[in-house]
């Protein structure tokens, strides 16, 4: 394995064709393969299940192919024992498998799709290279049907209860995504029950799908039948107004849902992991990624069906959880690398050293090497030119240091393949050749030219020696570039006493740092002191008690009630902050910090709220839970409204918690009060993931669900001590009315927007007025700014579950911080040349890491080499050139220009 | 308005002030101060322009904190304002005095000596650019007479930097016009149109429209007719007006207050001419 | 940023007579295709526009001097 450099000939040469399953068994690969092109390590393996030469005992191609030398046949399964204090596990999930709906004629038609083959079709590296095709007759199709919740919400095909939470989102994504690579006006239909798109900005894409004429029909599709003649798909289904209707399409794509592999339900049998009907983790609200056996954890759709940022969340979460009763052991198993010490080259002139790589045939096959070689040698200054056939093997690694010690290089250009994979390598090269490891270039010879141009050697050559003649211009003028390590302050800040912030703090003092807790009001808890229950239906106040008692039992943990901040300096590893309490000022100075500042309820002045006294919103529905109070066993009818605030022009987004809080208060209703009779008003049901269980079980306990439209919202009159509720009944399409002792308004979430806060960690607030995280899918709770960390409700409404594991997720990447005793910076980054500054501001404005800043005294910019990312925004923007790139400078940059044109 | 400047020296409202002052009868730009308070019966109002603020700019780089006062017409406001977005004045230590001179819907003709049209020559006229034109007329042209066109008036220059001097606008300490890898130092006749497009690129979000460039220059390229196109594609893709807009200029803003697709690369079409 | 800069560029050069010689797009490192579609249709585009007219104006300007004095000596009676 350690000689393979995944040049890929193997595959080429070998003659066995085997189903691609990455790609949906839509094209084939060979028997020697990567699965995909992401695949990390990137090393060619055999599937012994089909190679050939398994079978039948003759073949070897791949190894007769294979330059490097690195076919192994006797390679073994062995087995490995390793000693570890926890284990996580993220097994992920499987696709349903939709053959079973048989009314879909998923396998006996070939354009009736998953969404994962969709998936793959749309891709750039599927089996249509990202054409939109479909697989009968890799026709572009004009008019595509999605069917929501195949395998998800269904007890009677399958046992899939619980709503897969994705596929709505995912099957909007893929209407929009197809848009942009058909060539006409795609005609795409959604057919769904309820559209879940709850998560964060997902409701306005959803509208913005539907403004732009993608149509969502609220219908269960009965079946799909070929269209005789044609390779057409005619679907029936019954409309809103209960008429059955016939349609068309070219295609139909299977929203499928998400589930448990049974290899995972048996692991789970021998890890003694205890799993829910569903096979997902048995957890409680309150520790989302522990699983029933102490030391083992959980994360990703293993502990319920979820998205990527979600899962990604969860992933940090997992690790801070599996690490909390490790802390004692962190870094006594590291090693130190020894390095050489750097030569000083300042006075040397240059001397380039260039290394031609052929890649065995890779490169070698088309340009011709030798002559490159030669042609590097009558470049300026170059003194010394090598032909490898793999210059990045071991051997020639080791070769390497020893020629550039023996003919004193002291610059080296690499013409091979691309930095993006082995820059790091050589440049560990350089190191141990005592030079620094940024007098170092590479041409890429092989992605750039012999790959493209495999059918013109000639060109290819010449292409080669002008990428050589660009490297070795711009390398002639590099410069050793210093990087400095800066101490951090190896303690935290968190900002907000909620169940999110006190979460974060405590697994921080758990992993062993200081923290200190802000919280403006006098007492902790936050939101989660008003709720009653948990969505799995563990008491919150009970859990918040715990919370709060062991977080003030915790030496490590300051707690500042009452308190604001008023000012922030510094930046990642060494931030100080002033924290007020009215009396008296503190600065405190931290590493990192991490903005638990929560949200609040809406208080809507509609539906007769805060008019009449039995108008409720959902935080005083769950206080008359735990006063018991006597209204609710008197009650003979209970209403719900939700969307209340949500989903409307102030608030155009989902709330979240709303849905699942009602159908938990109904359930709560019926159960102290049997014979109450209870109305949910509802847009569209969001029950996500197992709390669809709940939506279930209250309808069949008798709860009635109406569904409203946005322009079509219930009308509340007072009634004497009731109030009356007129709607539209969708179904007799006529107007009705009930009375209610209770109208509880499922009311928003909002943000707190806190423009200080924002300012103070020059951190991004979206138009909602929740803070914006660094990538939404990949980097859920970190901001653009280094060293700050989010969690919670400021991020987005959620459920306290997933709060909690924001909370451990935000403490996870805190760590990643405050485990080192220093952080590395400089290298590739900009330094503004004081004299030709004139203080225009534009490189402040263009920076997007806000790592420039006016020095007032000196009327010039200055660059914050720890926050800077060489990014080069400033170097562009400035009239004068003042901004210095390093490594990138623009004497280097003209240099290569220069070089591209001298041909 | 002389009183009031007066007053202004007096009671320390401005250290010192920017006007005209006949000089040999001519008018030339001159700094009265508290000092010499008589002289200020001199300043007068004429047709003559000069880039006063641009003499402040150089002030306040020496003195910070000299507070000036100034007499600006309508481009000297126009060049105030830019200055102040890109720091290099403090709106608070700067105080004019008006005087309304451009062409408006109140007044229709501007009076100012750049105002009076230039007598351009008929060989000018059959080859190069007529500086008297409107932008829709230059590009009335086909693609080929407009390079010919264009081409034939950036040739004429003779690098005396005389546009860039006298820009209110151009502050930088550091000129991209001097620089080696843009513009090569040396050579006469200059790179063109490198040197014309450099400067045309630095003049985005930055030119008033005041024409001193053009009014400077020895060999009379239209200058101001290349910079009102900068200054056109400015208000069409950003909606930004240079001198009046109160906002960062669009090239000095990070994010998405401006929405632009690139254009798509297309094969040309065959146009046959036939 | 580079949007707009670009953008800008393109149409100050079309003022020159010198527009679709600047071009720009985003193509991520998964999208072969359009990589090679794009480099296709550009290096097409600018062939079919010929050779870069600047270079051509060395030549322009010494014939262009030429014409100047023969117009002088022609109007300017000796």
């Amino acid at each position: 394995m350690d000689k393979c450099i995944a040049c890929g000939t193997c595959a080429e040469k070998c003659p066995k064709k085997v189903d691609d399953f990455y790609n949906a068994r839509l094209i084939k690969r060979k028997a020697i393969y990567v699965p995909y092109s992401q695949t990390v390590p990137l090393k060619y393996a055999i599937d012994k299940d089909n190679c050939i030469y398994f079978k039948n005992g003759k073949c070897r191609a791949c190894e007769k192919f294979c330059e490097a030398g690195a076919i192994n046949f006797d390679d073994q399964e062995t087995e490995i024992t390793l000693n570890v204090g926890s284990l996580i596990m993220a097994p992920g999930f499987k696709s349903f498998d939709p053959s079973r709906y048989d009314t879909y004629s998923y396998t006996a038609l070939p354009n009736v799709v998953t969404s994962l083959e969709f998936e793959r079709i749309l891709s750039a590296t599927g089996p249509f290279m990202g054409h939109l095709a479909r697989p009968s007759d890799e026709k572009e199709p004009e008019k595509i049907a999605w069917f929501q919740c195949v395998g998800s919400r269904d007890m009677n095909r399958c046992d899939n209860g619980y709503c897969s939470s994705v596929c709505c989102m995912y099957a909007v994504k893929q209407t929009v995504v197809a848009r942009e690579h058909s060539k006409v006006l795609l005609d795409c239909s959604i057919f769904f029950m309820d559209m879940r798109t709850h998560g964060k900005d997902f409701d306005r894409y959803y509208e913005n799908a539907k403004k732009e004429g993608v149509k969502f029909i609220r219908s269960r599709v009965h079946s799909v039948e070929a269209l005789p003649g044609t390779d057409d798909l005619l679907v029936r289904y019954v409309d809103d107004n209960g008429h059955l209707e016939k349609e068309t399409f070219n295609m139909v794509v299977l929203s499928t849902g998400l589930e448990i592999d049974e290899n995972v339900i048996e692991l789970s049998k021998r890890l003694r992991i205890d799993l829910d009907q569903y096979h997902f983790t048995q957890s409680d609200s309150f520790h989302p990624v522990a699983t029933s056996v102490p030391g083992i954890y959980a994360c990703g759709a293993f502990t319920g069906p979820k998205d990527i940022p979600q899962s990604v969340m969860e992933a940090s979460a997992a690790a801070c959880a599996a690490t909390e009763r490790l802390a004692p052991a962190r870094n006594t198993e590291t090693r130190a690398v020894d390095t050489p010490q750097e030569r000083d080259i300042t006075r040397e002139s240059s001397r380039i050293g260039v290394f031609v790589c052929n890649c065995g045939i890779n490169i070698g096959g088309v340009v011709r090497v030798p002559e490159v070689a030669e042609f590097a040698r009558t470049l300026p200054n170059v003194v010394y030119v090598e032909e490898n056939l793999f210059t990045c093997s071991q051997d020639t690694q080791d070769k390497m240091t020893e020629v550039i010690r023996e003919k004193g290089l002291n610059r080296v250009v690499v013409a091979a393949c691309t930095p993006r994979t082995h820059e790091g390598l050589f440049q560990e090269t350089l190191i141990n050749a005592g030079l620094n490891k940024y007098l170092f270039e590479m041409a890429n010879i092989r992605n750039h030219d012999s790959w493209v141009h495999a059918d013109d050697p000639d060109a290819a050559t010449e292409k080669a020696k002008d990428l050589v003649r660009m490297a070795v211009a711009k390398t002639d003028l590099l410069s050793p570039l210093q990087q400095t390590d800066l101490s951090i302050t190896q303690s935290a800040l968190v900002v907000g006493g909620g169940v999110s912030g006190m979460t974060a703090a405590l697994s921080l003092a758990h992993q062993g740092y200081p923290v200190h807790l802000i919280e403006k009001s006098d007492s902790l808890g936050g939101n989660a002191l008003t709720l009653y229950r948990a969505h799995k239906g563990e008491e919150v106040a009970t859990f918040v008690k715990e919370l709060v008692n062991e977080l003030e039992s915790e030496d490590l943990i300051t707690i500042h009630e009452n308190s604001t901040i008023t000012g922030v300096d510094g930046f990642i590893g060494n931030f100080k902050s002033q924290v007020t309490n009215g009396v008296s000022k503190e600065e405190i100075a931290h590493g990192v910090a991490i903005f638990a500042t929560g949200a609040k309820e809406y208080k809507p002045d509609e539906y007769l709220y805060g008019k009449h006294r039995a108008v409720v919103t959902h935080s005083e529905m769950d206080q008359l839970f735990q006063t018991n109070a006597p209204r609710l066993i008197e009650a003979r009818n209970v209403a719900f409204i939700q969307c209340v605030g949500s989903r409307n022009e102030e608030h155009p987004y989902c709330s979240k918690v709303c849905c699942t809080h009602t159908v938990e208060s109904a359930l709560e209703v019926k159960r102290r009060n049997p014979d109450a009779d209870i109305y949910v008003f509802y847009r569209d049901m969001r029950t996500y993931g197992t709390r669809e269980d709940l939506y279930r079980k209250a309808r069949a306990e008798g709860v009635l669900f109406v569904r409203y439209s946005k322009n079509g919202k219930p009308v509340v009159s007072a009634d004497g001590d009731e109030v009356k509720i007129e709607f539209r009944d969708p179904i007799l399409n006529r107007t009705l009315a009930v009375q209610a002792d209770i109208l509880c308004l499922a009311t928003a979430i909002v943000s707190h927007r806190d423009h200080a806060m924002a300012q103070f960690f020059k951190v991004p607030m979206d138009a909602d007025g929740w803070f914006l995280e660094a990538h939404q899918k990949l980097r859920p709770v970190d901001f653009a700014n280094d060293g700050v960390f989010l969690c919670g409700m400021a991020h987005y409404p959620k459920p306290i579950d997933e709060s909690i594991a924001q909370a451990q997720a935000a403490a996870s990447r805190a760590l990643t911080v405050l485990a080192m005793d220093t952080i590395r910076v400089g290298g590739i980054v900009c330094s503004i040349d004081a004299e030709l500054c004139s203080g225009c501001l534009a490189c402040i404005n263009v920076c997007p890491y806000i790592a420039i800043s006016f020095n007032d005294d000196k009327q010039v910019a200055e660059v914050n080499e720890a926050l800077c990312k060489g990014c080069g925004a400033c170097a562009a923007t400035c009239p004068s050139e003042a901004p210095i790139l390093m490594g990138f400078n623009n004497k280097e940059l003209y240099a290569q220009i220069k070089g591209a044109l001298a041909a | 308005m002389n009183n009031k400047v007066k007053a202004w020296l007096e009671d320390g409202t401005i250290d010192v002030f920017l006007g005209y002052k006949e000089v040999d009868h001519h008018p030339l730009p001159y700094c009265f101060t508290k000092e010499r308070l008589d002289e200020v019966d001199d300043l007068l109002l004429s047709p003559a322009r000069y880039s006063l603020e641009k003499i402040a700019t150089h002030m306040t780089d020496e003195e910070p904190d000299i507070k000036i006062g100034m007499l600006a017409r309508d481009c000297n406001s126009r060049a105030l304002n830019v200055l102040y977005l890109w720091n290099q004045l403090n709106p608070d230590n700067v105080r004019t005095v008006n005087v309304n001179c451009c062409p408006s819907r109140l007044k229709e003709h501007g009076d100012c000596s750049y105002l009076e049209p230039e007598t351009v020559g008929a060989y000018k006229r059959r080859v190069g650019v007529d500086n008297n034109l409107a932008l829709k007329d230059v590009e009335a042209y086909d693609e080929t007479e407009r390079l010919d066109r264009w081409m034939y008036e950036f040739q004429k220059c003779i690098k005396c930097y005389g546009c860039r001097n006298i820009c209110p606008v151009c502050f930088c300490k550091e000129c991209s016009l001097e620089h080696d890898e843009l513009v090569r130092t040396g050579p006469l006749l200059p790179d063109v149109p490198v040197f014309h497009m450099v400067r045309a690129v630095h003049m985005a979000g930055r030119c008033i429209d005041c024409g001193l460039c053009e009014a400077a220059c020895p060999m009379d390229i239209p200058l101001r007719l290349l910079y009102q196109k900068v200054n056109q594609i400015v208000m069409d893709l950003f909606d930004y007006k240079t001198g009046t807009s109160v906002e960062q200029p669009p090239f000095s803003i990070l994010g998405d207050t401006v929405t632009l697709e690139p254009k798509p690369i297309e094969p040309l079409k065959v146009i046959n001419n036939e | 940023m580079t949007v707009k800069r670009i953008t800008f560029l393109q149409e100050l050069l079309g003022l020159l007579g010198l527009g679709g010689r600047l071009g720009l797009s985003w193509i991520s490192s998964a999208e072969a295709q359009k990589f090679v579609q794009v480099v296709t249709d550009f290096t097409q585009k600018i062939k079919s526009l010929g050779p870069n007219p600047l270079s051509a104006f060395p030549e322009k300007r010494k014939a262009a001097a030429a014409g100047l004095l023969l117009e002088q000596s022609s109007v300017m009676p000796a």
